[in-house]
């Protein structure tokens, strides 16, 4: 199976890096914080929060965007050119397929997060040094995040056209940001229908993405302990596993 | 039942398509019963939407049947271990063109679980038997479609299958390149592996196969081997220059005639009509240059079968 995985990802990783979009993005994502980083305001606080904020989001933002353009049609194009016929019909299972697929997008998400998270420790590590740990558990986390999208963007694609599929996709990354006491606010607030327990429901089972955002600890200068890191990437890797547990029931069903 | 390399038993495919607010129920394969022995080269023919492709997906475990059973080496078609003794040529595939040839071909060895020094053994040895050894460096947008073909053949060939299914193998190649991969076809059923071939190309199935299955509309019409099925289709051909009334004392005769220039050829499958053509013939003065015993091409025994009972295939 190992073997399998290797030549799936190596086969992705030929083509990601001989597609010149990836290295757009890259130099995109590179020039943009380059950029929040040379502009100055009143006071230093401000220009840290404004550099922090704005690049571990546009991190995020430029990497889901990434995870798209990789994932949105990894698996359909394979099926819709039937090139996948001559993958499934070696004897490969068709979770190490998935697998496979999903590991060659992780590699090169990890490639970009850690280009432009060294771009940004460069940056922010030269005047403010005491903040490099936890701007790199912020990037490792933010990886983390762009794991779980990826993992969302392979499951969907093997049903929903590439349109539903970005839509859903930016559907669920806004609905995974927003903290279960802003739910309950708003509900509160302006809603007291019947469906509130499927709100709820919904909320608790896509991903919990504000347990991933630490900038505010950032620029506190607040010591986050290794434990939260853990609990939190052990929380991220077993969403991932979930997601592709539900994504290979139904490619196994699928007829091909 | 030990030398049973393809068996299915009833084997049924229903497809249902979904239209607004109905499912439509569409018969892809209707109890298909096929029993392909060890070393047979197996043509799989019949006209487009007769369940070719179905038939094949299901064999490859990428189609669940709806009903029946399938045994493909004496085991489940999607049984993993299974498939590594199957090499696959598909009719029309996409490759990646960002890949070389030995690229794609090193993907297809990982999914085999191939070391890397079988690897490399296993790719020199199928380049060399299709002939692309010295393209092996080049990216595959720079092939011609004849030569993605033979890099199919490649591939499916690069785990030494025992059985070996083939969709149009010679598709797109030209007459020589034909010519090589019937050869290389031959050679590896005289090895013993079994060759299931599904084409379009009834002279190509004529010269090769062994063995013949004919379907239509989902059903094996006809099967058997190639020789007892050619041989049930024989006739007579009578070639003549026929007198003025000749013609008139036919017409009662169901025959066919082919006016060449000046010679008519008749074509009668009953031994008793033929005597009669030959009766008349002498008795109106017309000169027969030959008769000869002919049996259908399986051009013809294709084409009859397909306008039997409905005109769904006609050109």
């Amino acid at each position: 199976m190992l073997i399998q995985i290797k030549a799936i990802i190596n086969k992705y990783l030929l083509k990601a890096f001989r597609d010149k979009l990836f290295y757009a993005l890259v130099i995109a994502a590179f020039i943009y914080i380059y950029f929040v980083s040379v502009l100055k305001f009143s006071n230093i606080e401000n220009t840290y929060q404004f550099l922090i904020d704005f690049s571990i989001s546009g991190m995020f933002n430029i990497g889901v965007i990434l995870a798209l353009i990789l994932g949105v049609n990894e698996v359909r194009n394979e099926i819709q050119t039937k090139s996948i016929y001559l993958s499934l019909a070696k004897p490969v299972d068709r979770f190490t397929f998935l697998l496979g697929k999903l590991l060659g997008i992780l590699i090169i998400l990890l490639s970009y997060v850690s280009i432009i998270g060294i771009e940004l420790i460069f940056l922010v590590g030269k005047t403010n040094p005491e903040m490099i740990t936890n701007l790199i558990g912020a990037i490792l986390l933010v990886f983390i995040k762009l794991a779980i999208i990826s993992s969302f963007i392979q499951m969907l694609s093997l049903f929903l056209s590439p349109v539903l599929n970005v839509a859903l996709t930016l559907l669920i990354s806004i609905a995974g940001h927003m903290s279960m006491n802003y739910i309950n606010f708003i509900l509160t607030e302006s809603y007291k229908g019947r469906g509130i327990f499927f709100i709820k429901l919904i909320k608790f089972i896509l991903p919990g993405f504000e347990f991933f955002s630490i900038t505010e600890a950032l620029l506190r200068f607040k010591h986050i302990s290794f434990g939260y890191y853990l609990e939190v990437i052990i929380y991220g890797i077993l969403y991932i596993l979930f997601i592709l547990m539900i994504s290979n029931l139904i490619f196994r069903e699928k007829n091909l | 039942m030990s030398d049973c390399i393809i068996r299915t038993i009833d084997l049924t495919k229903i497809y249902k398509i979904k239209r607004f607010l109905k499912t439509e129920k569409v018969i892809g394969l209707d109890r298909l019963n096929l029993d392909i022995r060890q070393g047979s080269i197996f043509g799989f023919l019949g006209p487009n939407g007769a369940g070719k492709t179905t038939t094949i997906k299901i064999l490859l475990g990428l189609l669940q049947p709806t009903a029946g059973e399938v045994y493909i080496l004496g085991k489940d078609p999607r049984d993993i271990a299974t498939k590594a003794r199957i090499g696959f040529l598909p009719e029309m595939t996409y490759y990646e063109n960002y890949l070389k040839i030995d690229e794609i071909l090193k993907y297809y060895a990982g999914l085999f679980q191939m070391d890397p020094k079988l690897t490399r053994e296993r790719i020199d040895t199928v380049l060399d038997l299709v002939g692309l050894t010295v393209f092996r460096k080049k990216f595959l947008h720079e092939y011609s479609k004849g030569m993605l073909q033979r890099l199919g053949l490649a591939q499916a060939l690069l785990n030494d299958p025992e059985l070996l299914i083939l969709d149009e193998p010679t598709s797109g190649l030209d007459p020589i390149a034909q010519m090589e991969i019937r050869e290389i076809i031959l050679n590896l059923a005289k090895e013993g592996k079994t060759i299931f071939l599904s084409s379009h190309l009834l002279s190509e199935v004529e010269l090769i196969c062994s063995h013949i299955g004919i379907l239509k509309n989902g059903k094996l019409v006809k099967w058997g081997t190639m020789n007892d099925l050619l041989k049930i289709n024989k006739f007579f051909e009578i070639h003549l220059i026929p007198s003025d009334n000749f013609i008139d004392r036919i017409k009662e005769f169901d025959i066919s005639q082919i006016p060449n220039e000046e010679t008519l050829i008749i074509s009668t499958e009953s031994e008793e009509v033929k005597n009669n053509i030959i009766k008349i013939a002498a008795e109106t003065d017309s000169k027969i240059i030959g008769i000869y015993p002919r049996k259908d091409s399986l051009e013809i025994m294709f084409k009859k079968l397909m306008l039997e009972n409905n005109n769904a295939y006609s050109d």
